[in-house]
């Protein structure tokens, strides 16, 4: 006769345990599976802005440009394609935005800086010309300039400790004059680089108003693709200055060169 | 005969022979005399001012008003002169008109009624002819300008032109140079830029405005008006070849005499008397101090084209043997050099390459072909940019700039980039050319070559670098890093750092800082000793216990008496604390005897001990 235990076998508790992490663990990488299925793409959307500006369709290759960039983030050759397919399509203003975006983070592509100029010049704006202190100064993306003056108060900071320890006092005497001036310097090239917050581009053509509401009296004729500063928002306007002129436009129509958040 | 008795002479012989063809006098109703002169003679210039002078006896008179048919008539001034002849005093009153005559012919000028004192005096007729005016100081001296104007002219400006060969090729740019000369006090109007006189050469980059400087030619100064400019023949010739300059001037000019001849006696009774030497000391007319003092002369006003020539210039064509290819018809001498491209090289990812064409020439016809297109590399037509060295354009520097892209990975080479051109100063041709370069190419990302025809189609213009075949490297943000929050934590904790390292440092180095640490490591130090005291007192351990009880009195005693510890001695305290350390003194004998003789019986127990040690240390610390 066989015998059997009635009595109801006590679960170990750590076997429970591995139980829920592995089931959380299935459910995380379940959860990690599905958004990436949804979110991996057919195609690579700057390979496919690539091929449909090969093929000339140059408003195509400008969406998936755009929704490269909304996918993997800034770069200079994505802004330069960007760039090329929206002269392609005929957008001047919306081109010469991406050429500046692109310059900010490789100032020291002359292509870049060369299609901006070409681009610029067949839309009829012109810029002025760099002054020397600028030109060297423009070598340097303000990101490099920040670090270069990050390393500067690095250096400073170093001599500030050796003074303090007495270890290597004449070095480190010079590491806090060095660091301080590379630091000083490094940040007023950053400054002077980086374009200011307010700055936008035209990016449609529009009559800019003496107030923000369509039927307003026109201030002046705002050329696509010139640069501005913006200084006010308003409702759907913002109130932009073009050198000596200044107006009401249609919030659709400028673009600001560092979006807002990005 | 001397100037006075010459004088003398012609005065008394004027009143008979008034007989100058331009002059009159006549004596007026009240007996005072008037006389009316035209001043440049009997030949007038058809709308040119000439100088008429209207004198009479007299200080009180009154300028006549004088109106003449077709002809400008504007007064200018007066001037009174006194004179003494022999004792006789005499007042004249001239008046100054400017006669602009506007037809050709017969100019009859009136008898002129001109009132004064002592009655109305009146002139005699005047005949005079009108002319053609001259057109240009260069005309021809059988034209109606006078001759002696025309050296006047002269003499006010004319112009060179600086030529720096006279044997040209055609397509050759050579520099050039014009100068016009404008007498002191000339005022000078363009009346248009210099222009060559043959159509075998054209003249480009000639200057807005000429240079203008201050010279002095033979003592005369001069305003100097410099043009530059580019020569080029444009056919092969052999002519003479100059440069004229259409210009106005202005100019108030002394008065001319009519030439006067001593040679015969009528001559000299028909010249005007006042113009003797005796007069104005020194020949030409007695007035023209005065008129000069206020500045009474007529302006005079001439329409001039102004002409020089360098003589024969030849032009020949560029020799057909020995033509290079590639030829685009650069004159001059050239260097060149380039700079290879910048970076990594990859497959499919475009670069530039840089040429630079650097000398003296005709650069507008100097052409780069650039890299040619081959197996190796994709080239696009390339872009110029001229920056002259100069003021002209004739010598700089030209800049090619070419976008390649490399089809295969590898070692790669770009090729040697001639420039053909014709050295005038070697009459020969001659070739410029670059180095080959050998670079390195990687291959494409992934591995395949890029197809560069789809990345050139990306761009409308052709001159424009087409896309990249790799989006590169990204960022999440445009923003520069120091408008990130993030990024000042970096910043932010090197500070605190620094400031915490710096502040350790200076907080050790202060004394008091340093006596309190030091009192604190004593503390410790006697903490520590006393701990294994009490445990070697509750392990009944002599050993243990007295050396501990050593040790915590010796770190206090060295820190009381800045000493080590460790050289603290019974004697130490014999000597510094007398009989106020017997107690101690007993402890450390208990101690060097346990120690060195192994002696480990004490006729107190260790509790005992270990009070006293403890009372001991607080007296010690009370005392510190």
């Amino acid at each position: 006769m066989t015998r059997m235990n009635l009595t109801p076998r006590r679960r170990s508790p750590r076997r429970a345990i591995a139980l829920v992490l592995a089931a959380v663990i299935v459910a995380l990488l379940g959860l990690a599976g599905l958004r990436n299925a949804q979110a991996a793409p057919a195609v690579d959307p700057f390979l496919a802005g690539n091929t449909a500006a090969a093929a000339g369709d140059h408003a195509t290759a400008a969406a998936a440009f755009e929704q490269a960039i909304s996918r993997h983030g800034w770069s200079a050759n994505t802004l330069l394609a960007l760039g090329n397919a929206y002269e392609g399509a005929g957008q001047h203003g919306r081109a010469i935005l991406a050429y500046q975006r692109a310059r900010l983070l490789a100032p020291r592509d002359a292509a870049i800086a060369a299609n901006l100029a070409h681009v610029r010049e067949s839309a009829g704006l012109s810029a002025p010309a760099p002054s020397q202190v600028e030109r060297v100064v423009g070598r340097l993306s303000a990101d490099e300039w920040t670090w270069l003056g990050l390393a500067g108060g690095g250096l400073a900071c170093l001599g500030v400790v050796g003074l303090a320890w007495s270890v290597q006092r004449r070095s480190a005497r010079v590491a806090v004059v060095a660091g301080t001036l590379t630091a000083a310097i490094a940040g007023a090239a950053a400054l002077q680089v980086a374009p200011p917050i307010d700055d936008a581009v035209i990016v449609a053509g529009e009559v800019a108003r003496i107030s923000p509401f369509a039927g307003a009296e026109a201030a002046f004729t705002a050329p696509e693709g010139e640069t501005v500063r913006i200084e006010q928002q308003r409702g759907d306007y913002v109130y932009v200055r073009d050198g000596e002129r200044s107006g009401w436009l249609p919030r659709s129509a400028v673009e600001r060169v560092v979006p807002a958040g990005a | 005969m001397n100037a006075r008795r010459r004088s003398l002479l012609a005065l008394a012989l004027a009143a008979a022979f008034v007989a100058a063809p331009a002059s009159a006098f006549a004596t007026s109703h009240g007996g005072a005399a008037a006389h009316a002169e035209l001043r440049s003679g009997d030949q007038l210039a058809v709308d040119q001012p000439a100088q008429l002078a209207v004198t009479v006896d007299g200080d009180n008179a009154q300028p006549p008003a004088l109106a003449l048919a077709g002809t400008d008539v504007h007064f200018a001034g007066r001037v009174s002169q006194i004179s003494v002849t022999n004792g006789a005093t005499r007042n004249q009153t001239t008046f100054m008109y400017t006669v602009v005559p506007h037809h050709l012919g017969a100019l009859d000028i009136p008898a002129i009624r001109v009132p004064t004192a002592d009655g109305v005096a009146t002139t005699e007729p005047i005949h005079a002819n009108v002319v053609s005016a001259p057109s240009a100081l260069s005309a021809p001296s059988g034209a109606s300008v006078p001759v002696a104007a025309a050296r006047n002219d002269a003499a006010h400006a004319f112009i060179r032109f600086e030529l720096p060969t006279r044997a040209l090729y055609v397509g050759q740019a050579v520099p050039v140079q014009v100068r016009a000369y404008f007498r002191g006090g000339t005022g000078a109007t363009l009346e248009g830029p210099p222009h060559l006189d043959s159509d075998a050469f054209t003249l480009s980059d000639l200057s807005d405005k000429p240079a203008q400087t201050q010279v002095d030619i033979g003592g005369v100064p001069y305003l100097q008006a410099t043009w530059s400019a580019v020569l080029s023949p444009a056919k092969p010739s052999a002519a003479k070849l100059g440069v004229e300059l259409p210009v106005e001037i202005a100019f108030r000019e002394a008065v001319q005499r009519p030439a006067r001849d001593p040679r015969s006696l009528f001559d000299r009774f028909a010249t005007d008397p006042f113009s003797d030497p005796f007069f104005n000391g020194g020949g030409g007319d007695p007035f023209a101090g005065f008129e000069d003092m206020f500045d009474t002369q007529p302006v005079q006003r001439r329409r001039l084209t102004l002409r020089a020539s360098v003589g024969k210039v030849t032009v020949a064509e560029l020799p057909a043997a020995g033509k290079p290819d590639g030829f685009s018809g650069a004159v001059g001498s050239f260097a060149l050099t380039m700079d290879p491209p910048s970076g990594e090289l990859r497959v499919g990812e475009p670069t530039t390459v840089t040429l630079h064409a650097t000398g003296t020439g005709n650069f507008d016809r100097l052409a780069l072909a650039g890299v040619p297109e081959s197996a190796s590399w994709k080239s696009y037509p390339g872009k110029t940019s001229f920056e002259p060295s100069g003021t002209g354009k004739l010598a700089g520097t030209k800049t090619f700039t070419q976008t390649i892209v490399p089809t295969r990975a590898g070692t790669m080479t770009l090729p040697a980039i001639a420039l053909p051109y014709y050295d005038p100063a070697k009459r020969a041709y001659v070739t410029a050319e670059t180095a080959p370069l050998t670079l390195q190419v990687a291959a494409a990302p992934g591995g395949g070559a890029a197809d560069p025809g789809l990345a050139a189609a990306s761009v409308r213009d052709s001159s424009m670098t087409p896309d990249r075949v790799d989006p590169g490297t990204t960022q999440a943000t445009l923003a520069p890093l120091y408008r990130q929050r993030r990024f000042w934590a970096l910043p932010s904790l090197l500070a605190l750092l620094t400031t915490a390292l710096a502040g350790t440092a200076w907080w050790r180095r202060s004394p008091r800082i340093a006596r309190v640490l030091g009192a604190r490591r004593v503390d410790r130090a006697v903490d520590r000793q006393c701990a294994q005291m009490d445990r070697a007192a509750r392990r009944a351990d002599p050993v243990a216990f007295f050396g501990a009880a050593r040790r915590a009195l010796q770190a206090r005693l060295g820190a009381s008496w800045h000493i080590a510890p460790e050289a603290v001695t019974a004697a130490d305290v014999q000597a510094r604390l007398g009989e106020q350390g017997a107690a101690i003194r007993t402890v450390f004998e208990h101690a060097d005897q346990i120690t060195y003789a192994g002696d480990v019986a004490t006729p107190e127990p260790l509790d005992h001990w270990r009070t006293v040690v403890r009372d001991q240390l607080a007296q010690l610390e009370a005392s510190r």
